[in-house]
């Protein structure tokens, strides 16, 4: 019996154990929730992580190109500017055969650059979606809410100009793109792409405060006049670019220039050389530009992201050499040309705070006399709007050279007042014209030469000019061609010079120009002397609204366009 | 959220309860009153006309064998013996017959007549078909498998010196293919049953004693009774969604009845290197450095030019870094020490293993402690309880893989030591890609120390004959937890302008594993007539958790006793990292084995899975399997041909799971970016967070539908045994990353998109015969395998295997092998006959090649080379067959074995190739460059040029791919046992001493320094990276029990 006891004690042991199951008993044991990640499904959940989520789009903008190659908005003044007369590569020939390739417009299909510029916007654009997806069930503060959700229009829309502009006709849908999509979508036209950027822009404009109603932790968020500002200089490119392009396009931007100008809330700054300097970061000027820092300006520890919050443009269009003066040396890019010296007229401050080099000023660079190895130079100047300075930048960058915190211009109000003035002229307002032009003339005038001009000298000196850049009277194409000159010079290396060719048809003129003109300062022989430009890139334009093959366009990426059936607009590129 | 299941999941899988083990469990429940009780409803029974007989069971060893069944034939009558063998059974007739038998042993038939006590001895059934192996949730008569089942037994894996059991497993299986993954100690090891099943993970799942574990680094060789691999689908199905890369079947050694008995087992190797690669020496170096600079015509820079000219005239052999990096004769040694017993109800057995190896290379030590306490405590004679802790520690030491590549690629004119700078040599010249190994062996002194704590408990309890004779309930709980950890030290140093580190590091990680099993399941038995039925059916419920933490921190002092991470004293610069995961696995299981006339058989197992990693209608898979077998031997047409002594035909057909297809468990959520994708907001750092790739709510599982076909054949009173099985395994819904556009933003999420085929047969052949004193068993098992991939979705071809810089070697896509090689085919060397004949007609076919440049085949007919359009099939490291031959000898009291490895038609890319034959320089040469093509002489190798224009080591060619067959005396051993005469006289039941080596030779002409190392890879296989090859290894042993 003891036995019986003993067993009984045992079923009853095991009885408990079964029995203990039953009463927690649910059906859940294969419903893990997932840990340590955080889902995409519900992330969006209350504003802070709204404002994170905001914030990954903007990353965008500062990050780098997904297989290397500098920063995304490097990518701006290759285009930008090195394409154009203004600007040479700079380097060492085979430095960067990618860029050269499309410098003698024989681009591949698979430059680095062209697939930075696709896969980052279109990162981009998923992010923007994500948010735009999630954000309106959202419980987040309706005013926060509607702020994050202009911030990602305008994000959207400044990823979609930019694919727009460079390849013309992409794939752009709305909302996120499911896997069933995949190789189905159609792409739009360019006039399609334009316009779609358009509405982004006035979604964003709706919704997002103006600059003076954000608090100062927010400062380089979108603004209403940043999407303003834009959406005139989408409309400027469109007129330009766009055989399709509405005939109110130049109304839109006198339109959309106007309200900038009316807000109040963007003026001139008094002096122009202080734009570009650190100190002219975010200034009463500055409508949008792209936010950096460095490790040392943030004190950030290291497992911060260090290479998407610090550029290195400094670094790549620094004096090319190892070390100079104590100072980190650069990998010598983007050199100004001759032709853009000889833009300036006689006695413009500005000039100074465009170039400097052996033969410029004695060689004096942020005060400093620098040594210069012309037989490392592509021309003799360098670029003064990204050139290191020596006391807020230089230590940063002896550490890393994605440590440049300088932020990069997009647009300013100088920008706005000369496509005002242009806009006005096509509305035949010539007096608007002049009156806008006279401004931004005005200023230039006034200012002094860029910061440490004079030998050891770190301040801003002043010129002592005086009856320079007399005020414009012209009227008709002179009035025009006035309005380009301006901006040629007032924006001078602001990324702006290849659009602005490009989209008043000037552009395969002046490729004759660098073809004639372009050579290494110790070399004889010009660079493109067996390199017929115009014809290669000519062979790579479409129509635009002058009738004439005179936009150049660049391929899709050619194994995204191969895998996932996407048409070239350009025959060769297939 | 997860935190609180993780806690509430507790200790027995918690609130999560199964009515089905809730069923079985009340069930036996109810019976406990019946079983526990056998005698008395004996005694109670009992009428007057019966005469009670009982007995006692012993095995040939004279140990009781329990559960033995005594009926009496005809009837329903019996009994089972109790622990002490013994028997006790009423019985109506003395005429009858009384039947005892045993699963694995000889049934004997005794007339009772006027008998009533009988001492049976119970002899092994040898035949090799007729052994009971164990499968999953159960054990079966090896002659009543239908399913390709395999077996070795413990003495098979004693034999290399390193003690580890999968080692030792190593080309005794046909089907299964061992590779170790370098010879580093203590390095993992790869095993691969019937090819590479998937392009995720392929690795078999190992059950020890019915707890599932990921590997079996806990177990020493001693520990283990026998091991079973699993290779089909009738067989493995019954793991269904954990089947699908084969099951590896353990069975641990439990405490021996009768006395305690003490075991000892040691053995002290001195490993060295199996093989040294010839590289040139100091001034052969200097020659071809100052040649590859005139043949470019490039001048030396003055210091370089007078450095190599020195060497050349002083005939300078320079340092060897060879030697400077594998040392010679370092110890291995391994101590074993069990004891087991029984003492009343109690069978028991403790074992302590200890092994230690200090590696060819320094400070790639590795020890380890294993202690195992196993107890089976007979409740009553059919209640049984288990109970199994394991204690597990390693201490692992890694070196960088760069340290032995760079005693390749270092030049012989750099000194391991610099006297003048007291510090380590300064390299040479700027060319070459490596560091001054010797500083790198000393760098990594503190550096890549990992440390393994491991304990395994697994408890069972087994109640027989519940509510009917033959219905048995098990029910097993399990608990696996491993803790790694890492460390390491990177300390500051200065040798030259570009050799440095200016700030030291220390790295610390963590890494818990605990996973958790609760399995029951009834079986019965049953035998009517000519119909035999075994069945079974359970329920099962595991967990797995892995949670991570890491960190980094800089400038710490190079003190061992200082690696902490509060003495750092850069407080600035820190990293922290950590995740968790976790998934859980719900099964139900039933299977039925059914004979009829003791000769056709047929199987049916199914299983139905439910995971935590797929929701919905996805969640389940079900896996079915039917397996036929024939007995062809009872048939009555093969009676009178003696010469078969067994003839079985098996034929089978599954489908089985690969839950560790899909890694991260948490496919079907979107994962917002752990790592912050960061801007600048009112100057100060912003964290920017989305979701980096899509959810796959549609992920299921990946399946592998298996045919096998077999055959097990005994001749010549099982002389001779042959085991052949043809199969054809083809993975669908494989688990791959589709191709996203880039135009949607997102990456693509893994998909059930692929589809790959492993079609293969495999065959064993075993004579064994004893002539007199001497007594011999060979077997010989060969494998070959076909792979292809049939499907990779919108996925393109995968490419890996990466080496110096070159394009990817391997080349995985539809209608190919899985980590095929490609690159560019060559047809030698260029004379100046040959390139201007090529060039007349071809100018655009390599214009700057020279004579003693490599010709490039062109493939796509453009008379042009383009890797990318010219591009061909180089071969696989996917042999043509597989084989291993073990041979045994005894004569008295000598024993004598050694056993072979082979693989034969298989590729490896030598992927030192590109600097050791390379045209440029980036390292030192291997010998074989003194005969290089030069002014006018063309030979087997590529002229040197530093810039190496033509490409011809700066290309991935077939020049870099040589053949990998290799056949390898794994072990050889002789030993010497006492006589039982003399063993007895000092109390000894058994001592033999014993010499072995361990890879004594090779055969094979790889360049490389171990074929056998470098395959081990998935979509990189076959691809030597510069893999620490495995040492030659002189032991000798002694083996103790009293």
């Amino acid at each position: 019996m003891k036995n019986n006891i003993k067993y009984r004690f045992i079923s009853i042991c095991i009885v408990c154990i079964a029995f203990s199951g039953l009463i927690a008993a649910c059906n859940d044991y294969l419903d893990v929730e997932p840990s340590a990640i955080r889902s995409g499904d519900n992330f969006i959940s209350n504003d802070e992580n709204a404002v994170m989520a905001v914030n990954s789009v903007y990353n965008i903008l500062a990050s780098h190109e997904r297989w290397g190659g500098g920063l995304l908005e490097s990518s701006s003044y290759y285009i930008g500017e090195i394409l154009a007369d203004f600007s040479e590569m700079g380097a060492h020939k085979g430095d960067y055969d990618d860029l050269e390739r499309m410098i003698e417009w024989r681009p591949f299909t698979d430059e680095i650059i062209l697939y930075g510029i696709w896969n980052r916007s279109y990162d981009g654009i998923y992010r923007s979606d994500y948010v735009l997806e999630s954000m309106p069930d959202a419980p987040i503060n309706p005013t926060l809410k509607s702020r994050l959700m202009g911030e990602a229009y305008f994000l959207r829309a400044m990823n979609i100009l930019r694919l727009v502009k460079v390849f013309g006709n992409v794939p752009i849908e709305e909302g996120i793109i499911s896997p069933d999509q995949y190789g189905k979508i159609q792409q739009k036209s360019m006039h399609e792409g334009f316009e779609i950027g358009a509405a982004n822009f006035r979604k964003s404009m709706v919704r997002l405060p103006k600059k003076s109603e954000y608090s100062a932790s927010d400062l380089g968020r979108a603004t209403k006049g940043a999407a303003q500002a834009m959406l005139a200089r989408l409309y400027m490119l469109d007129a330009g670019m766009d055989k399709d392009a509405p005939t109110t396009a130049w109304d839109s931007v006198y339109k959309y220039t106007n309200l900038v100008i009316e807000s109040g809330e963007y003026g001139l700054v008094g002096n122009y050389a202080e734009i570009n300097e650190p100190e002219g970061e975010n200034n009463f000027e500055s409508i949008f530009e792209l936010q950096f820092g460095s490790s040392a300006s943030l004190n950030i520890g290291l497992g911060g992201d260090r290479s998407a919050i610090g550029s290195t443009s400094q670094i790549r269009c620094g004096i090319r050499s190892a070390e100079n003066e104590g100072l980190p040396g650069g990998w010598g890019y983007y050199q100004p040309t001759q032709l853009m010296v000889d833009e300036f007229e006689a006695k413009d401050p500005r000039l100074s705070c465009a170039v400097y080099g052996p033969n410029f000023n004695g060689g004096i660079v942020y005060g400093i006399m620098r040594n210069y190895d012309l037989s490392d130079m592509e021309s003799e100047y360098y670029n003064r709007k990204l050139a290191i300075d020596p006391v807020t930048e230089a230590a940063a960058l002896a550490t890393s050279p994605t440590n440049s915190s300088r932020n990069l211009r997009v647009i300013r109000y100088a920008d706005v007042l000369l496509m005002n003035a242009e806009a006005a002229y096509y509305l035949n307002k010539p007096g608007e014209a002049l009156a806008s032009l006279e401004l931004v003339r005005d200023r230039a005038r006034k200012s002094t030469y860029c910061k440490g001009y004079k030998l050891r000298s770190d301040k801003y000196d002043p010129t002592g000019f005086s009856g320079n850049l007399p005020t414009i009277t012209a009227s008709g194409q002179d009035l025009l061609n006035a309005i380009w000159h301006e901006r040629s010079v007032e924006l001078a290396f602001e990324d702006m010079r290849y659009w602005d060719l490009v989209r008043t048809g000037r552009y395969l003129d002046r490729l004759d120009v660098i073809k004639a003109t372009s050579k290494d300062p110790m070399a004889t022989e010009l660079r493109f002397a067996n390199i017929d430009l115009r014809e290669n890139c000519q062979a790579r334009c479409i129509a635009g609204p002058r009738g004439v093959n005179d936009i150049p366009m660049f391929p899709i990426p050619g194994a995204e366009a191969e895998k996932w059936n996407l048409s070239q607009l350009i025959g060769i590129y297939n | 959220m997860a935190r609180k299941n993780f806690y509430s999941r507790g200790f027995i899988f918690g609130n999560k309860f199964v009515p089905v083990i809730l069923m079985m469990l009340l069930l036996s429940v109810i019976q406990v009153d019946v079983y526990g009780l056998p005698k008395s409803v004996n005694t109670t029974v009992m009428v007057e006309k019966q005469i009670t007989v009982s007995g006692s069971v012993k095995d040939s060893k004279g140990q009781p064998v329990i559960g033995a069944t005594v009926v009496v034939k005809g009837t329903s009558t019996g009994t089972a013996t109790d622990i002490n063998g013994n028997f006790s059974l009423a019985i109506d007739n003395k005429d009858s017959i009384l039947l005892v038998s045993f699963i694995g042993m000889i049934t004997q038939e005794l007339m009772i007549g006027d008998k009533t006590y009988f001492d049976v001895v119970l002899e092994e059934d040898v035949t090799g078909l007729d052994e009971v192996v164990v499968v999953g949730y159960g054990t079966s008569r090896k002659s009543d498998l239908t399913g390709a089942v395999a077996s070795v037994k413990a003495d098979d894996l004693t034999m290399m010196s390193s003690q580890d059991v999968l080692s030792g497993m190593q080309g005794k299986i046909s089907g299964v293919h061992i590779t170790p993954n370098s010879g580093a100690p203590g390095a993992n090891i790869t095993v691969r049953i019937r090819g590479i099943g998937t392009i995720n993970n392929s690795d078999p799942i190992y059950v020890v004693d019915g707890f599932q574990v990921s590997d079996i680094n806990y177990l020493s060789v001693n520990d283990i009774e026998s091991i079973e691999v699993l290779k089909d689908a009738s067989a493995t199905a019954i793991y269904g969604s954990r089947g699908a890369n084969g099951v590896i079947l353990v069975s641990t050694k439990k405490g021996s009845k009768g006395g305690v008995q003490f075991s000892l087992n040691y053995n002290y190797g001195i490993q060295s290197a199996s093989k040294k690669i010839d590289m040139l020496n100091a001034w052969q170096f200097a020659t071809l450095y100052r040649e590859a600079h005139s043949n470019s015509g490039v001048s030396l820079s003055p210091s370089d030019d007078k450095i190599t000219q020195f060497v050349i005239d002083n005939k300078s052999e320079g340092t060897d870094w060879q030697d400077k990096v594998f040392r010679k004769n370092t110890p291995v040694q391994n101590l074993d020490f069990s004891m087991s017993g029984s003492e009343g109800r109690n069978t028991f057995l403790a074992s302590v293993f200890y092994s230690s190896n200090e590696g060819l290379v320094e400070n790639s030590d590795f020890s380890k402690l294993n202690t195992r306490l196993h107890d089976s405590y007979a409740i009553s004679d059919k209640i049984t309880w288990d109970f199994d802790v394991s204690y597990s520690k390693s201490d692992k030491q890694d070196i960088g893989g760069g340290i032995l590549t760079s005693s390749l690629y270092m030049d012989p004119i750099t000194p391991a030591w610099d006297e003048n700078t007291n510090n380590y040599g300064a390299r040479t010249f700027n060319q070459i890609e490596a560091s001054n190994p010797a500083m790198l062996i000393d760098h990594s002194k503190y550096d890549r120390l990992s440390s393994t704590n491991r304990f395994v408990g697994n408890t069972s309890i087994t109640f027989r004959d519940i509510i009917i004779n033959g219905l048995s309930f098990s029910s097993r709980f399990g608990y696996d937890n491993q803790t790694i950890k890492g460390k390491g030290y990177y300390p500051e140093f200065y040798i030259d302008a570009t050799t440095y580190n200016a700030e030291s590091s220390l790295y610390q990680n963590n890494r818990n594993m605990i996973s958790k099993l609760w399995s029951s399941y009834f079986n019965y038995e049953k035998t009517i007539g000519q119909h035999a039925i075994n069945a079974m059916l359970g329920t099962e419920m595991q967990s797995f958790e892995n949670e991570y933490i890491s960190g980094t921190v800089y400038d710490v002092a190079n003190d061992p006793n200082q690696m902490y991470f509060n003495l750092a004293n850069n407080q600035e610069r820190k990293s922290i990292d950590g995740n968790f995961k976790e998934s859980t696995l719900l099964s139900y299981f039933a299977r039925v084995n059914y004979k009829f006339m003791d000769r056709y058989m047929l199987t049916g197992t199914l299983r139905a899975d439910g995971s935590s990693k797929f929701l919905g209608d996805n969640r389940w898979g079900i896996f079915p399997s039917v397996a036929v077998g024939w007995d062809v031997k009872k048939e009555s047409f093969l009676d009178n041909i003696n010469a078969v002594n067994g003839l079985k035909l098996r034929g089978g057909w599954g489908v089985v799971g690969n839950q560790n297809s899909l890694n991260n468990p948490y496919v079907y959520a979107s994962t917002i970016t752990s790592k912050s994708n960061s801007y600048v907001i009112g100057d100060e750092v912003v964290n920017g967070y989305y979701p980096a790739e899509l959810a796959n709510k549609d992920i299921k599982w990946e399946i592998t539908e298996t045919f096998n076909f077999g055959i097990d054949l005994g001749l010549f009173n099982n002389k001779l045994t042959l085991d052949a099985n043809v199969f054809q395994n083809t993975t669908r819904d494989m688990i791959a990353t589709p191709l996203a556009p880039d135009y949607v933003g997102y990456n693509a999420v893994p998909s059930n998109i692929g589809s790959m085929r492993n079609k293969g047969i495999e065959i064993s052949v075993g004579h064994k015969n004893v002539i007199g004193d001497f007594s011999y068993s060979i077997n010989w098992n060969i494998t070959a395998l076909k792979n292809e991939v049939l499907d990779l979705g919108t996925s393109t071809a995968i490419r890996a295997g990466m080496v110096a810089r070159l394009d990817p070697t391997t080349y995985t896509d539809v209608g190919g092998e899985i980590g095929a090689f490609y690159g560019l085919a060559t047809n030698g060397i260029f004379t100046q006959a040959s390139l201007d004949a090529l060039h007349a007609q071809y100018p655009e076919y390599q214009p700057t090649a020279q004579p003693g440049d490599v010709w490039f085949a062109d493939f796509d007919g453009d008379h042009k080379i383009d890797k990318n359009n010219d591009r061909q099939y180089l071969g696989s490291a996917i042999p043509d067959f597989t084989s291993g031959l073990n041979i045994q000898l005894k004569w008295k009291n000598i024993d004598f074995a050694c056993y072979f490895l082979g693989s034969y038609g298989n590729e490896i890319v030598n992927g030192q190739y590109v600097y050791i034959y390379g045209s440029n320089i980036k390292s030192n040469w291997h010998a074989d460059m003194w005969n290089r093509s030069r002014e006018g002489v063309i030979t087997d190798h590529p002229r040197l040029d530093i810039a190496d224009i033509n490409g011809n080591t700066s290309t991935f060619s077939d020049r870099f791919v040589e053949d990998g067959s290799y056949l390898r005396l794994k072990n050889i051993q002789i030993g010497y046992s006492l006589p039982e005469s003399i063993c007895r006289k000092v109390k000894l039941s058994d001592f033999r001493i014993y010499f072995s080596a361990d890879n004594l030779f090779t055969i094979s002409k790889y360049s490389g320094w171990d074929p056998e190392t470098a395959s081990f890879g998935t979509l990189d296989g076959g691809v030597d990276y510069g893999t620490y090859p495995l040492s030659k290894v002189l032991t000798v042993g002694l083996n103790l029990k009293f």
